[in-house]
C-alpha cells in the first residue's frame, strides 16, 4: 500500500524537480552564455564576425589564424600571447603567471584564456597571417643518424605553402599510447621553398619527449598528420656579406634549407657551413651537405668533430665547432653569421663570432626557444 | 585533500602528456605534499637542504653545458652530459617563468645507467622541495643525489 | 521548538555561538586545505556566505511548498542537493556574464562549494529547528560569515605558524585540526549569550 504510490510520487517529485531545475539551466544557459556575434579588429584592418563565448585563440582558429601554442589551450605554456587593446576585460589569475609588467603595460593576453565576449580590437604579428594549417600525410620516413629522423609530409593536391628558407612549423601531436593530450611542437623545415607541396622535417629523438617519440616510435609513413605553419624570423637576409652558418644537433635542418634555396637560385655569396657533432655517427647528411658545392660555386662544409669514435676514419677538422670556426675565419667585417642549436653551443658562437669583429646585430639564430 | 582548486590544477599539469611525456608523479600514489614531506625528512637526516641539492645540480648543468652535448668527465668517475631541446616548459605548480629544456644526463659509479634531471626539476626542487614522484623519470632520490653531490663537491 | 527567535539571535547566534564550523564541525575538507592562504579563504568564504544564504531559503521554500504538501520530507537530502547544485551552476554563469573580476575572485570557488557539508549542514538544521523563512534566510547568512570568519582565523594563524618548528608527525592537516579545536574552545565561550538551537 505505502510502497507503490509513495515510490511513485517520490519518483515524480524528483524527476519532476530535476526536470524543472535543468530546464532552469539550460534556458539561463541559452541566454546568459550566449554572447551573440562579436567583431574582432585585427591589426585595425581586417574584421572577423565571431560568435562569442568562446577563447580568443580557438575563436582565431576557426578564421584561419593560428597562434602558436603548443598546449592546445590550457594555459601551461604561455605562447599564444596577442596584444589585445579593447574588450578583453581584466587579467585573470590563470594568465598572470605567464605575463610580465612590460608585457602587461602593452596589455599582452593569454589567447587561450581570453574569452570573446564583445568587440575586440587585437594585434598579432603580420606574419601570422600567412599561417594556415594543413591536413598532411606522411610521404616517407628514414634515419639521418642513429637519434635524428627525416620525415617527409605531403599536402594535399589543393593546397601549397609558402615560406622562407629557414622558418619553422608546428606539427600536433595527437593522443597516442603513451600520452592522452593533443600538444603542438615546433620544427625547423629542411625542405626548399620552390617544393611548395612538401614539408621536410629533422627530429631528434629527445628522450621523455612527447612529440619526438611519437614520431619516432609510432608515425608510420601514409599517417596523417596535422600541421601548421609557417613561423619565425630565422631566414636569410638579402645582403652581399659572406654567410657563416654554424649548427649542431637537429639545427641542421633550417640551413640545409637556407643553402637548398641558395643553390637554386644560383646565389653566389661565400659561404662557409660549419656543423658540431660528437663522433661519425653523429653527422647528419655528411655527404649530401657536402654534394651542395656541386651546385653553390663558394660553399664549404666543415663538419668538426668534438669526439670521434676510436675506428672513425677522420681526417677533418676536431675539437670545439666554436674553435674551427675561429680558425677558418680571417676577419668578420664583412660576415653574417646564421647560428641553430642548443643556447649553449649559440651563446659560444656568439662569444667567438664578435671576437672575430662580426657586428652583433649580424648574427641570426634560431636558438631552439 | 585534494579540494583546492589550485592544487586540482597542479595535479593536472602533472600527469603524463600534459607538459611531460610521463608526468611527474611516476607510478607514484601519494599526495603530492606527502612527497614533499618524506623527502624533506631524509633531507633533514641527511643534514642537507633542498635548496643546496638545487645548487649543485646548478653548478653541475653549468658543467654539462660546457659539452656542447658532449660528455664531460668529472672527478671520480662521473660524467655528465646536457642535451638542449627547442621550447620550454613551465611550473606545474603554477610558478611564473618559464625553464629551459636542458636535459642533463649524470652517469659514474653508483648510478644505475643514468641520472637524469632538468632545468625545470632543478626548479621544483628549490623552490618546492620536490623531487618528483617514484616511476617519474626524472626523479631524484635525496640520499643518492646528495651522495653523489658530496664526491663532486671538488668539481662542480 | 521554538519559533519567537528574533532573526537577530539567529544571525548573531549563528555566528558566534553556534558557528556551523567550529561547534558543528562541517565544511571541514575545504576548511583545511584551502585556508594556507588569506587571500584564496577571503575568495572561498565569501562565496560561501553568498551560496549558504541563498539556498537556505530556496531550500526553505521548496522544503515547506513542495516537500511537506507531498509528504516527502524524507528526500530532503537529495533534493536540497540538486537544488544547491542547480544554484551554484546558475550563479557560476551569471556571474561570468556580468563580472570578470568577480568570477576570476569567487567563481574557481563555486563547484567547490556544491559539494561543501556546510551548505547542506544550513539547510538541513533549519529543518530539524524549524525555522521561518525569515529565520532560516538570517541563519543561513549567519552561518555563512561565521564560517568565513573561521577560515580567515585560520589562514591568519597558519600564516603566523608557518616559521614555527612543528614536531613532524602533526605538519598539515594535524596541526590544523588541532588549531581548529582550540579555536572551536574559545568560541565555546560565547555560547552562554544565545542559544538558537
Amino acid at each position: 500500500m505505502f510502497s507503490i504510490s509513495a515510490l511513485l510520487i517520490s519518483i515524480g517529485a524528483i524527476t519532476a524537480l530535476t526536470v524543472v531545475l535543468a530546464i532552469i539551466l539550460v534556458v539561463a544557459d541559452a541566454f546568459i552564455a550566449d554572447y551573440g556575434e562579436c567583431k574582432v579588429t585585427v591589426n585595425g584592418k581586417k574584421e572577423l564576425t565571431i560568435k562569442g563565448g568562446r577563447t580568443l585563440l580557438s575563436s582565431l582558429m576557426e578564421e584561419e589564424i593560428f597562434i602558436p601554442s603548443a598546449c592546445g589551450g590550457r594555459g601551461s605554456c604561455g605562447l599564444c600571447k596577442v596584444k589585445v587593446d579593447s574588450g578583453a576585460g581584466q587579467y585573470l589569475p590563470t594568465e598572470l603567471p605567464w605575463i610580465s609588467p612590460e608585457e602587461k603595460a602593452e596589455n599582452v593576453r593569454l589567447s587561450c584564456q581570453v574569452k570573446v565576449k564583445q568587440d575586440m580590437s587585437i594585434r598579432i604579428p603580420e606574419e601570422l597571417f600567412s599561417v594556415k594549417q594543413y591536413k598532411t600525410k606522411v610521404d616517407s620516413i628514414r634515419d639521418l643518424t642513429h637519434d635524428i629522423k627525416e620525415v617527409r609530409f605531403r599536402l594535399p593536391d589543393s593546397q601549397t605553402i609558402d615560406y622562407k628558407a629557414g622558418q619553422f612549423v608546428q606539427i600536433l601531436t595527437p593522443e597516442y599510447k603513451l600520452s592522452d593530450e593533443q600538444v603542438f611542437r615546433a620544427y625547423s623545415m629542411s625542405s626548399v621553398p620552390s617544393e611548395k607541396n612538401i614539408i621536410e622535417l629533422e627530429i631528434r629523438l629527445v628522450p621523455e619527449g612527447i612529440c619526438t617519440t611519437w614520431v619516432h616510435q609510432y608515425l608510420k609513413e601514409g599517417d596523417e598528420v596535422t600541421i601548421n605553419g609557417p613561423y619565425g624570423d630565422f631566414f636569410l637576409r638579402d645582403t652581399d656579406r659572406d654567410i657563416i652558418c654554424i649548427a649542431g644537433g637537429s639545427g641542421n635542418a633550417p640551413i640545409k634549407s637556407i643553402l637548398l634555396d641558395m643553390a637554386e637560385k644560383g646565389n653566389n655569396r661565400k659561404v662557409s657551413y660549419f656543423y658540431g657533432a660528437q663522433a661519425i655517427k653523429d653527422l647528419v647528411l655528411p655527404d649530401e651537405m657536402a654534394a651542395i658545392s656541386e651546385r653553390l660555386p663558394n660553399y664549404r662544409y666543415i663538419p668538426v668533430l668534438s669526439n670521434p669514435d676510436p675506428d672513425d676514419e677522420w681526417d677533418g677538422e676536431t675539437g670545439w665547432v666554436t674553435d674551427a670556426v675561429a680558425r677558418h675565419m680571417d676577419g668578420g667585417d664583412n660576415v653574417e653569421a646564421y647560428l641553430c642549436g642548443s643556447p649553449g653551443m649559440i651563446d659560444a658562437c656568439i662569444k667567438v663570432l664578435t671576437e672575430q669583429g662580426v657586428p652583433e646585430e649580424l648574427i641570426f639564430y634560431d636558438k631552439f626557444a | 585533500m585534494k579540494e583546492n582548486p589550485a592544487m586540482n590544477k597542479v595535479y593536472e599539469n602533472m600527469k603524463p602528456g600534459v607538459l611531460s611525456l610521463h608526468g611527474f608523479l611516476g607510478d607514484d600514489k601519494r599526495d603530492i605534499e606527502l612527497i614533499i614531506d618524506h623527502d624533506a625528512a631524509e633531507l633533514e637526516s641527511l643534514g642537507v637542504t633542498a635548496v643546496e641539492i638545487a645548487a649543485g645540480l646548478e653548478k653541475l648543468r653549468d658543467k654539462a653545458l660546457e659539452g656542447l652535448g658532449d660528455y664531460i668527465s668529472l672527478e671520480g668517475g662521473f660524467s655528465v652530459k646536457a642535451n638542449s631541446i627547442r621550447g620550454k616548459l613551465p611550473c606545474p605548480f603554477g610558478h611564473k617563468g618559464l625553464y629551459r629544456k636542458n636535459v642533463v644526463s649524470l652517469s659514474g659509479p653508483g648510478i644505475d645507467s643514468v641520472l637524469m634531471f632538468t632545468d625545470l626539476g632543478i626548479h621544483l626542487v628549490r623552490e618546492h622541495g620536490f623531487f618528483q614522484g617514484k616511476g617519474s623519470p626524472f626523479r631524484l632520490e635525496p640520499a643518492e643525489i646528495a651522495g653523489i653531490l658530496k664526491k663532486l663537491s671538488g668539481d662542480v | 521548538m521554538n519559533g519567537e527567535l528574533l532573526p537577530a539571535a539567529v544571525f548573531f547566534g549563528s555566528i558566534f555561538t553556534g558557528n556551523i564550523l567550529l561547534s558543528n564541525y562541517l565544511g571541514m575538507c575545504s576548511f583545511l586545505s584551502v585556508s594556507k592562504e588569506i587571500k584564496t579563504s577571503t575568495g572561498l568564504g565569501a562565496a560561501v556566505i553568498f551560496v549558504m544564504a541563498v539556498t537556505s531559503l530556496l531550500n526553505w521554500i521548496v522544503y515547506h511548498y513542495l516537500l511537506i504538501p507531498l509528504g516527502l520530507e524524507y528526500l530532503r537530502f537529495i533534493v536540497f542537493i540538486v537544488v544547491i547544485a542547480a544554484f551554484v551552476q546558475l550563479v557560476e554563469m551569471i556571474i561570468e556574464r556580468v563580472s570578470e573580476g568577480l568570477y576570476a575572485a569567487l567563481g574557481i570557488f563555486l563547484p567547490l562549494i556544491t559539494v561543501n557539508c556546510a551548505i547542506l549542514g544550513v539547510s538541513l538544521f533549519m529543518v530539524i529547528r524549524d525555522y521561518s523563512l525569515v529565520n532560516s534566510f538570517f541563519f543561513g547568512l549567519g552561518s555563512g560569515i561565521g564560517w568565513f570568519l573561521a577560515i580567515i582565523a585560520m589562514a591568519g594563524i597558519r600564516k603566523k605558524i608557518s616559521g614555527a618548528k612543528i614536531p613532524k608527525g602533526l605538519e598539515g592537516p594535524g596541526i590544523t585540526l588541532i588549531i581548529a579545536g582550540m579555536m572551536a574552545l574559545a568560541f565555546m565561550g560565547f555560547s552562554g549569550m544565545i542559544n538558537i538551537t
